[in-house]
């Protein structure tokens, strides 16, 4: 069930009128939630409803007993053993066949030819996005940052409820948890921001993101070396800007429904092409796995507490591992060692010139030599073996033959997603002053109008989003 | 807790840079109004595009709510296309795929 969707649409109606009914009792509004996120994550594939609840279960009996006890030694084991579980459970699903793969690759390789058997695993879908939450609780109430939840409905709730269920935002325990113990207020919600959230995701996801990627990129990647330079370079432009429109979508509507629900979510995107640096970039790009991989990967690792080259080092593996965690294929880890390397030279380069680019042309030039990085990463990350990686990067010098993808249309909308960078930083907030100063009616018509015209833009069908295979 | 601010020269240096907004007194809204919104909302998309509602019944799996539920989408968007209301959505589709195939 996607969320531009009627099914969801229908099914949202129900969940929202429900839900608001049953304020007044509380328990009754958290199971009511709890079993339309089971409904929700269920009409997938009703299977995978158990090793949702079993993941749940784990990290919720897990943090449990770590508060149990006081010897750090224990505390240590109980982590150590329910965050293998976790980890293990992932690896079995996202990187098994991976694995056996690679394997068959190598002892090919070396003569030792051996037929291991690929078990073609099935990814459930969001089972990182609600791993990753699990691991995050339990560091943190080993850590003490927060205790264990002993309201099961309420700790099974955060863990699956519906928005951001499948791709996110990450939403932490600390954050969620003190929501659902508060009463549900009907007279405190951001509606305005709620509804243009819904919108802005809606027409980025069904209009850019869509057309981008079935008439241009989709076309382009399949078959990169029988395509002209400035195909090609559009398609990598057009990449970013689809990749971007895609997943940013899903959590503006994760965030947009959350909000009409009562419940506030943190941001996850904040303009990411208009970084002047990497690490601006990844100040604006899926900032709550930023914060994850700072958070449970990269502070663990050592952190910054080793000293210049130490701190290099274990940027480049927080960044090597997050390219893994995006998927089983040796193109996410160039992604990944790509931005690791790419965050380990700025900081090299700060060293020797630690003043910052002076002036608009001296920005400009860093926004647009940031922009090609991360373009040029994209390409690893979009592509499906290095063969057609490598491809694609030779036709950037297929000068002579003519361009078949330049459309007015396409390079409009390349251009939109990224001009809309560059907006001012507060941009929604002003429309949202505006929005509410309408009647309900007048909300109404305006809110259908708009959907009612990014129906009548919007391909035929709809497109599963690109981070629901993560 | 390590000093998150201190140990990290890359990733997110504030906690608020992954808050949520929360309401405030200039932005909170009402249910009720919400409710109205989103009402209003579907009842202009199912005026506007009841072809849209019918393909999406006629994808329904077959059983008694659903033969239900076609015979009262088919009935409605007769209705709409009586008015003329059921042409909007289509003229709008038209005018967007010639702007598409400048």
């Amino acid at each position: 069930m996607l969320f531009p969707t009627l099914d969801f649409g229908l099914f949202f109606l129900v969940v929202f009128t429900v839900g608001w009914t049953l304020h007044g009792s509380a328990d009754g509004r958290k199971f009511f939630l709890l079993a339309c996120s089971y409904f929700f994550y269920g009409y997938w594939d009703w299977r995978f409803v158990f090793l949702l609840g079993g993941s749940t279960g784990l990290s919720y009996a897990g943090a449990l007993l770590i508060e149990r006890t006081d010897d750090p030694r224990r505390r240590r084991h109980i982590l150590a053993a329910s965050v293998a579980i976790h980890v293990a459970v992932l690896g079995a699903f996202k990187y098994l066949d991976f694995f056996v793969g690679s394997l068959n690759d190598l002892l090919e390789a070396t003569g030792l030819e051996r037929d291991l058997p690929v078990l073609k695993v099935v990814l459930p879908v969001g089972i990182s996005f609600f791993t990753f939450q699990g691991i995050s609780y339990l560091v943190d109430v080993y850590r003490r940052v927060m205790p264990a939840s002993r309201a099961p409905i309420d700790f099974f709730l955060y863990m699956s409820f519906f928005p951001h269920l499948v791709a996110g935002p990450i939403v932490r325990a600390a954050d969620f948890l003190p929501q659902l113990k508060r009463a549900a207020e009907p007279g405190n919600i951001r509606l305005g921001m709620g509804f243009l959230l819904i919108l802005v995701g809606l027409f980025k996801k069904s209009v850019v993101a869509n057309y981008l990627s079935v008439e241009l990129v989709d076309p382009v990647f399949a078959e990169p070396g029988t395509f002209a330079a400035a195909d090609v370079w559009l398609a990598a432009y057009a990449y970013a800007i689809q990749i971007y429109c895609d997943f940013s979508a899903y959590t503006d509507m994760a965030i947009g429904l959350a909000a009409l629900l009562g419940f506030q979510f943190p941001r996850n995107f904040n303009q990411p092409y208009r970084a002047d640096s990497l690490q601006d970039f990844w100040r604006r790009w899926h900032m709550t796995l930023s914060a994850w991989l700072r958070d449970y990967l990269y502070i663990p690792l050592g952190g910054s507490r080793g000293g210049f080259w130490r701190t290099n080092r274990n940027l480049l593996l927080t960044m090597v591992l997050g390219g893994i965690w995006h998927g089983a294929n040796w193109t996410f880890v160039v992604w990944g060692t790509l931005h690791g390397a790419g965050l380990v030279a700025e900081r090299l380069w700060r060293r020797g010139h630690p003043a910052r680019p002076q002036g608009w042309l001296g920005r400009a030039l860093s926004v647009a030599w940031v922009f090609h990085f991360v373009c040029l990463a994209w390409i690893f990350f979009r592509a499906d073996s290095f063969a057609t990686a490598f491809t694609f990067l030779a036709a950037f010098g297929h000068w002579g033959q003519p361009a078949q993808f330049l459309s007015p249309f396409l390079v409009t909308l390349v251009g939109l997603g990224f001009a809309a960078q560059f907006l001012p930083a507060h941009w929604l907030e002003r429309v949202e002053r505006h929005f509410l100063e309408l009647s309900p009616v007048e909300k109404g018509l305006c809110v259908g109008m708009v959907i009612v015209m990014i129906n009548a833009m919007a391909m035929e069908g709809v497109a599963p989003f690109i981070y629901f295979q993560f | 807790m390590p000093d998150r601010n201190r140990l990290s020269p890359v990733l997110p240096s504030t906690a608020e840079d992954v808050r949520a907004i929360a309401p405030t007194p200039e932005t909170a809204g009402r249910v009720r109004d919400a409710a109205m919104v989103l009402a209003i909302s579907a009842a202009v998309l199912a005026v506007v595009d009841s072809q849209g509602l019918l393909t999406w019944a006629r994808d329904l799996a077959p059983n008694t709510v659903s033969e239900v539920t076609r015979l009262l989408v088919y009935a409605w968007h007769v209705t709409m296309d009586r008015f003329g209301a059921a042409d909007i959505h289509p003229i709008l589709r038209n005018l967007f795929r010639a702007l598409h195939d400048l």
